[in-house]
């Protein structure tokens, strides 16, 4: 038998031989022609692609020359791409896995000039609402006013902190009213001039009478018991109206001290809450870089967790496994030792260079997949800007996923970096600040899901100038010349969504030595206003205790001499009275007893000499 | 599908070589039993286009085999599995393994192994009766048949002429 059919045969070279003459004389063309074309309608403006070659071996292309006119200026192009050029293996596309050995896009610049204009295809515009310039200007607007609010006036801090002081003042208030009272009642108990002068009237009349005898005695001491049993009941009253005034004016003079003491801890707290410490040269350095670099830190980290989740889905857990038990029909792969496995997703080197700000920028990638556990390598990632050897910032990013905790490396290095001049409002005063060169250095880690990290900022040839007339314009201004080089350094810690950011600085060093003075002369202007503030408002609160306290004193002294004029006009002269009554029963007892004893001895005289005239014959 | 049986009868009752007949069965014999999205079945489309083979018969048969892959499947797996699991064959396994071209073909699917495996080797055997079995069936049986009452009546009738015209 004739063993081709010969009609098949001749097709199948024909299909062949058509595919491969299509692909290599015509695909390039007609994908070059489809760039551009769909580009343009795209675009709305010409785009233009100088070369394209499409490969099969490895799978990829090498797009060269691409040119995207500017719409608004159509001499220059938006976009230039040099070369584009993407190389895969083939065999891997058939397991169903992507490895990329080449990526590279090199040659990216805007604004370039274009050897003619390019044709603009008309297309509708549309508003869409603000612009960028007046979102700007309104968060700038925004962020001067939070600046502003820094450091409140001294009518609101004095209000806002004297919360000790009225409180003690209310208290003091509540004790003296107490302490009025009492010191009242008590003057009220005292035995009073008329109650005196009646004891005055009884001591004189127990002092007139005739103490001749000891009856008159007995008589006299009787009734000046009873005087005195009177007079103890009234001192009783006077000691306890006593106990009372001193202990109101003792209370009072407390609450008075506290009330005094409490401005000077609502004035320590008044420091505290607005100091010029660290936390303020850290106010000092976010109000010099601005909230920008805040802003760019959240921008990193936002792009950062968006990316996290696209690394986690290209890294099915645990690398390459056996597949579960198989559906009927499906069958199973066996999977065998390999030295080389391939991820599902591999892009083994990345090249992007573009040129932006006058800079040419690059960007290296290598081994990108998110199975590292199969290559046994991280992704090493790399932002260069300027020439390698000679580069002005680079950003080195290792991602390291082959164990259970990610590790996330990433590496700045900046020289000769510029900020762009701005405008600071400092203690009320303009001050225009030209930041001069930055060079920057750092590392963060991220390690699961806590960050740690610090960049060191390393300020070089600022200029700051102080606009504006006045002392305060002018001591800045004086201070700020002094500042030409500073360092700021931006430590980040804790959880990746929400982490806290310090400052630390020898700013604040630098504050001291030069800035801080002009800051020192606002901070201290600032304390006076708000002490004086703070002092008439406590004169205000304090003087009526005072006034109220000298009366509680000299209703207190009313007190005490009344009690001490009691003492003196009763209880001391009834003691005296008393004193002469004992001293008048003891003469008149004494002279009984002489007497008495006088007469015995006459009576014993007498009978002995009766005796003696008896003569009593002898036995 | 049932123009393809009527050409299949046609050939098999025409003077169309045995080879051809055979051959086509046992090209449908492997795409057949093999799971169809396989490298190797491009090779053996490729093939049934080229090769003098009877076409309609390797379609009818390709239907027929994949029948019984159906009812095959389980073995397939459980063949495949041991073979690609016993200790012995692991070193050949793991060889082929590191190149690319082998795990295209998926020589480590138990399924694709297995039916291939097994649909190689009775790929001659098939042929070869096959062709017996043609040479047998016009020597034997066509001519007995068609000196057949009922077979000349049919082939008189219009239906025939229906047949003929359609295969």
């Amino acid at each position: 038998m004739k063993l081709f059919r010969w009609s098949g045969l001749i097709a199948f070279v024909v299909v062949l031989s058509l595919i491969i003459v299509i692909g290599a004389l015509f695909l390039d063309n007609w994908v070059k022609s489809g760039l551009e074309a769909g580009g343009t309608r795209v675009h709305g403006a010409e785009v233009n692609v100088a070369s394209v070659d499409l490969s099969l071996s490895p799978l990829g292309f090498d797009i060269r020359g691409v040119q995207v006119t500017d719409k608004e200026n159509p001499e220059r192009n938006l976009f230039e791409l040099g070369t584009a050029r993407l190389a895969m293996d083939l065999p891997k596309l058939f397991l169903g896995k992507i490895s990329i050995d080449d990526l590279t896009v090199s040659g990216m610049s805007s604004g370039t000039e274009r050897d003619e204009p390019g044709r603009i295809v008309p297309v509708d515009t549309s508003d869409a609402g603000p612009g960028v310039g007046q979102r700007a200007r309104d968060a700038a607007a925004s962020r001067a006013e939070s600046v502003r609010a820094e450091l409140p006036e001294p009518a609101d801090a004095v209000e806002q902190t004297l919360t000790q002081t009225r409180s003690a003042t209310d208290q003091a208030s509540t004790t003296f009213e107490r302490a009025r009272s009492e010191v009242g009642s008590a003057l009220n108990n005292l035995p009073d001039d008329e109650s005196i002068a009646q004891y005055d009237e009884r001591i004189e009349a127990l002092r007139g009478r005739s103490l001749n005898s000891l009856d008159a005695i007995r008589s006299a001491r009787s009734d000046l018991e009873a005087l005195q049993r009177q007079a103890v009941e009234d001192q009783l009253s006077v000691a306890a109206a006593r106990q009372a005034a001193n202990a109101a004016v003792s209370d009072s003079q407390e609450a008075l001290e506290a009330a005094l003491a409490a401005p000077a801890e609502d004035w320590a707290a008044l420091r505290e809450a607005y100091p010029l410490n660290q936390a303020s040269a850290v106010r000092a350095g976010r109000l010099l870089l601005g909230d920008a670099i805040f802003d760019r830190y959240d921008q990193a980290r936002k792009y950062y967790t968006q990316a996290a989740p696209w690394l986690r889905r290209l890294a099915p857990s645990g690398g390459e496994q056996e597949e579960a038990a198989p559906a009927r029909l499906d069958g199973r792969y066996v999977r065998f030792d390999t030295p080389n496995p391939t991820p599902n997703f591999l892009l083994r080197q990345g090249l992007i260079s573009f040129e932006a700000d006058n800079w040419p920028w690059t960007l290296t990638m290598s081994q990108v997949t998110g199975q590292q556990r199969l290559t046994g390598e991280p992704v090493r990632l790399q932002l260069m800007r300027g020439e390698a050897g000679d580069e002005a910032m680079r950003i080195d990013a290792v991602l390291d996923r082959r164990q259970a905790t990610t590790v996330d490396r990433f590496e700045l290095i900046g020289r000769d970096l510029s900020f762009s001049s701005r405008s600071l409002d400092l203690g009320g005063v303009d001050v225009d600040w030209a930041p001069g060169t930055v060079d920057l250095g750092g590392e963060v880690t991220v390690t699961g899901d806590q960050v740690d990290g610090l960049i060191e900022l390393s300020f070089s040839g600022s200029e700051f100038e102080a606009r504006g007339e006045g002392r305060i314009a002018t001591t800045l201004g004086n201070a700020l010349e002094n500042i030409a080089a500073f360092d700021i350094g931006i430590r980040v810690t804790g959880d990746i969504d929400a982490p806290e950011l310090q400052l630390t600085s020898d700013l604040d060093n630098q504050i001291r030595s030069a800035l801080s003075a002009a800051l020192q002369a606002e901070y201290n202007r600032w304390l006076e206003a708000t002490r004086a503030r703070l002092d008439a408002e406590v004169e205000t609160l304090t003087a009526p205790l005072r006034a109220r306290f000298d009366e509680i004193e000299a209703q207190g002294d009313a007190v005490r001499d009344q009690a001490d004029e009691f003492q003196q006009q009763v209880m001391d002269r009834l003691e005296a009275l008393e004193q002469e009554l004992l001293d008048e029963r003891d003469r008149l007892s004494n002279a009984a007893d002489a007497e008495r004893r006088r007469a015995e001895d006459e009576a014993r005289r007498r009978a002995e000499d009766a005796l003696e005239d008896l003569k009593l014959p002898s036995f | 599908m049932l123009t393809q049986f009527l050409k299949f009868f046609k050939a098999l009752n025409s003077d169309a070589g045995p080879w051809q007949l055979s051959f086509a069965v046992g090209l449908a014999l492997i795409i057949g039993l093999t799971p169809l999205w396989s490298v190797h079945n491009l090779l053996i489309i490729l093939l049934a286009c080229i090769l003098r083979v009877h076409f309609g018969t390797f379609l009818v048969f390709w239907v027929v085999f994949t029948g019984f892959a159906y009812l095959l499947d389980p073995a397939f797996d459980a063949w495949g599995y041991a073979w690609l699991t016993h200790p012995g064959l692991t070193t050949t396994w793991t060889s082929l393994y590191q190149s690319d071209v082998w795990q295209i073909i998926k020589f480590n699917h138990t399924i694709t192994l297995a039916s291939f495996v097994v649909s190689v080797l009775l790929f001659m055997p098939v042929v070869l009766i096959m062709r017996y079995g043609v040479v047998q069936y016009r020597a034997r049986l066509m001519p007995w048949a068609n000196r057949l009452k009922l077979v000349q009546i049919v082939k008189a009738s219009k239906v025939y002429s229906l047949y003929e015209r359609v295969s």
